[in-house]
C-alpha cells in the first residue's frame, strides 16, 4: 500500500481554479521533492492533504484511509510543516511536545518524547521558552512535533527558509535519517532547487494546479548539465569559437552559454586556447535536471 | 478531551496569564479595601462585611472582559499567530478542538470569577457584620449563580465572533460593545412590546427577577428567561461550531 496518494484532486479559490485534478502518489521510505514556480499550488496542495482547506473535488488516502470519510484515522499518520514551524512560543520545547503528544490518538510516551528530542538535538535547550530559540532550533522542535505520533508520511513546506547555510545542511541530515532509519515518506517542498536535487529522491513538478511531470532524481544525477560564463578577448574571436558550442549570451562583460554537457567542458577551453582567445575568467555552473526542468516548466 | 482541556488550561496559563491577572484582581481588592478603611475611618460609616463584599463584587466587569481575553486569545489568537494550523493537522475533530476551548475558559473564568469573590469574603472579615456571616456566603454564592448565564452568554458571543473573524481586537470590541450599551438599546425599547425578545434584556437575571428590583422583569419566570438565554446560546455555538469545521485555514 502506497503511503499517500493524491487522486483528482480540485480546488478553486476565489474563482479560479487553484488545483486542477491533480493526481500523485508517493513510495515508502523515499524523499520526493515537491516543485513548481511560485503560484503553481504547492502550499494549496499541501493543505488540503493535511485537511486544512477543504477539496472542492478528488480524494487523499493516506495509509488507505480515505480523508474526505476518516479525517482523524487518516491524519494520524502524518505528520506536517505548513510554511513555518508555528508552535507556542510562551511554552518550553517540552511543554509545546507534551502539548501535542496529548492530541495523539495512540498514547505517546515519556521514552518517545525523550527520543524525538535526542533525534532533533535539542537536549540542552528543550526546557528553555521556544520564544528564546533560533529558527533553525524552531525547524528542528516542528519537526519533533510532526514525527512525535510516528507518522509514515512527513510533509514539509518550504522547510528551509530563513534557515542559514549550516541550519539547512543540518535539517537535510535529520531528514536524511528519517527517511533511512524510520522509513518515513517525506514530501518536501521548495523553491530552492539544489536543495531538492541534494536531498530528494523523486520530484513531482506542478504547474497551474497539475502535476506536469514525475522523475527519478538520483538516477537523473549525470543528466545534469552546466552553463559555462567565460569573459576573455578579443571578444569577437570568442564568441565565434563559443558559438560552436550552442547558442551565446553577452551578459555584461561576459559570455553564457548553457545546456554543455559535462564532458564538453575541456573542448570549449581547448578550443579558446587553441585559438589564441586569452580567458580572464571560465566558471562552470551545474544545472540539474530539477533546475531545467522547472525552468522549462516556467518558461511554459 | 481531557488532554485537549489540559493543553487549553495550559496554554490559558502561560500564555494569557491567568497568575498575572489573579494578581491585579488582588491588588485591586486591596485597593478598594484601603480605600474602604480610609472611607469608614474618616466618616465613621461602619462599613459591614456585607456592604463590603457588595461594593466589591462590581470587579465581575473586570472578570468579564477578562473572560472575552481568554476565549478570543484561545481562538482567533490561534489564528493570527499561525498556530492553529499544527493544531487543525493533528488527529483530532475540529469540534473538539473549539469545544475544549471555550469550555476550558469558560470554566477558568467562572472559577476566577469565585476566587475574586472568596477573596472579597476574607477582606470582609476585616470588618464587622450584622447578619450572619454564613448568610453574606450564601450571597457571594447567590450571586455567582446569577452571574453565570451572563458570563456563558458573553463567552459563546465572544467564540462565535472570534471563529467568523479569526481577529482578537475585532473580537475583544465586538463582544465589548454589547455588553455595556446593550441596557440602553433595552431601555430605548421599553416602550414597545417587542422589548422582552430582546436576548439582551434577559441577561441580567439577578437585577430581572430580584423581588427588590424595581425593573420589570422581561417574562413571567426566571426560568423562562434562562431558557430563553439558552437557546441563544447553544445557536450561537452551534453556528460557531459548524463554521469552525468547514472553515480553510490559510
Amino acid at each position: 500500500m502506497k503511503p499517500l496518494v493524491v487522486k483528482q484532486l480540485s480546488r478553486t479559490f476565489k474563482g479560479h481554479k487553484v488545483i486542477n485534478d491533480l493526481s500523485f502518489s508517493l513510495d515508502r521510505g523515499l524523499i520526493y521533492g515537491f516543485l513548481g514556480p511560485n503560484g503553481s499550488g504547492k502550499t494549496m496542495t499541501i493543505r488540503l492533504i493535511v485537511s486544512l482547506i477543504k477539496m472542492d473535488r478528488g480524494e487523499v488516502f493516506i495509509e488507505g484511509k480515505d480523508l474526505n470519510k476518516n479525517r482523524e484515522e487518516a491524519l494520524q499518520h502524518i505528520g506536517a510543516i505548513v510554511e513555518d514551524p508555528d508552535l507556542y512560543t510562551y511554552l518550553s520545547g517540552r511543554q509545546n511536545l507534551e502539548h501535542f503528544a496529548r492530541m495523539s490518538q495512540k498514547p505517546i510516551s515519556e521514552e518517545r518524547i525523550e527520543q524525538v528530542i535526542d533525534l532533533v538535538e535539542l537536549t540542552n535547550r528543550i526546557d528553555d521558552k521556544v520564544k528564546t530559540y533560533s529558527l533553525g532550533m524552531k525547524q528542528r522542535l516542528g519537526i519533533a512535533v510532526s514525527i512525535l505520533h510516528q507518522p509514515s508520511v512527513l510533509i514539509l513546506d518550504e522547510p528551509t527558509n530563513g534557515l542559514d547555510p549550516n541550519g539547512i545542511k543540518e535539517l537535510r541530515y535529520y531528514l536524511r535519517r528519517l527517511a533511512k532509519q524510520d522509513g518515513v515518506t517525506l514530501l518536501v517542498s521548495s523553491h530552492q532547487l539544489r536543495e531538492v536535487e541534494v536531498l530528494c529522491d523523486r520530484a513531482i513538478v506542478i504547474k497551474d494546479g497539475q502535476a506536469v511531470d514525475e522523475f527519478d532524481l538520483r538516477s537523473s544525477a549525470t543528466e545534469s548539465t552546466y552553463s559555462v560564463y567565460v569573459t576573455a578577448s578579443p571578444e569577437a574571436d570568442a564568441y565565434t569559437q563559443l558559438a560552436q558550442f550552442g547558442n551565446v549570451e553577452k551578459n555584461e562583460n561576459q559570455f553564457v552559454i548553457y545546456d554543455q554537457p559535462y564532458e564538453q567542458i575541456p573542448a570549449i577551453v581547448e578550443t579558446l586556447v587553441q585559438q589564441n582567445v586569452r580567458y580572464m575568467r571560465f566558471v562552470t555552473n551545474k544545472v540539474g535536471r530539477a533546475l531545467l526542468l522547472v525552468i522549462r516548466v516556467r518558461e511554459g | 478531551m481531557k488532554g485537549l482541556v489540559i493543553n487549553e488550561t495550559l496554554k490559558a496559563w502561560h500564555g494569557r496569564r491567568i497568575g498575572l491577572a489573579m494578581m491585579m484582581m488582588s491588588i485591586l481588592i486591596l485597593f478598594i479595601f484601603i480605600v474602604a478603611i480610609a472611607i469608614d475611618q474618616s466618616f465613621g460609616l461602619l462599613l459591614t462585611t456585607e456592604e463590603f463584599v457588595t461594593i466589591g463584587s462590581v470587579l465581575h466587569i473586570f472578570i468579564m472582559l477578562y473572560s472575552f481575553v481568554l476565549v478570543t486569545g484561545a481562538i482567533s489568537g490561534e489564528a493570527s499567530t499561525g498556530t492553529i494550523k499544527q493544531l487543525l493537522i493533528k488527529p483530532v475533530s475540529r469540534h473538539r478542538v473549539l469545544l475544549s476551548k471555550w469550555l476550558t475558559n469558560l470554566v477558568i473564568s467562572f472559577l476566577l470569577y469565585c476566587f475574586v469573590l472568596a477573596l472579597l469574603f476574607a477582606f470582609g472579615l476585616f470588618f464587622p457584620h450584622v447578619v450572619p456571616l454564613s448568610s453574606t456566603f450564601y450571597y457571594l454564592f447567590e450571586t455567582a449563580l446569577y452571574t453565570t448565564p451572563s458570563l456563558i452568554f458573553y463567552v459563546a458571543l465572544a467564540t462565535l465572533i472570534a471563529v467568523i473573524t479569526k481577529n482578537t481586537a475585532v473580537t475583544i470590541v465586538l463582544t465589548i460593545l454589547p455588553y455595556f450599551f446593550a441596557d440602553l438599546f433595552v431601555l430605548l425599547a421599553a416602550e414597545y412590546d417587542w422589548a422582552s425578545w430582546i436576548v439582551f434584556a434577559h441577561i441580567d437575571v439577578f437585577n430581572n427577577y430580584n423581588p427588590v428590583s424595581l425593573a420589570p422583569a422581561p417574562f413571567p419566570s426566571m426560568w423562562a428567561s434562562i431558557g430563553f438565554l439558552l437557546i441563544h446560546i447553544a445557536l450561537m455555538l452551534a453556528i460557531a461550531h459548524v463554521i469552525y469545521k468547514r472553515q480553510d485555514v490559510l
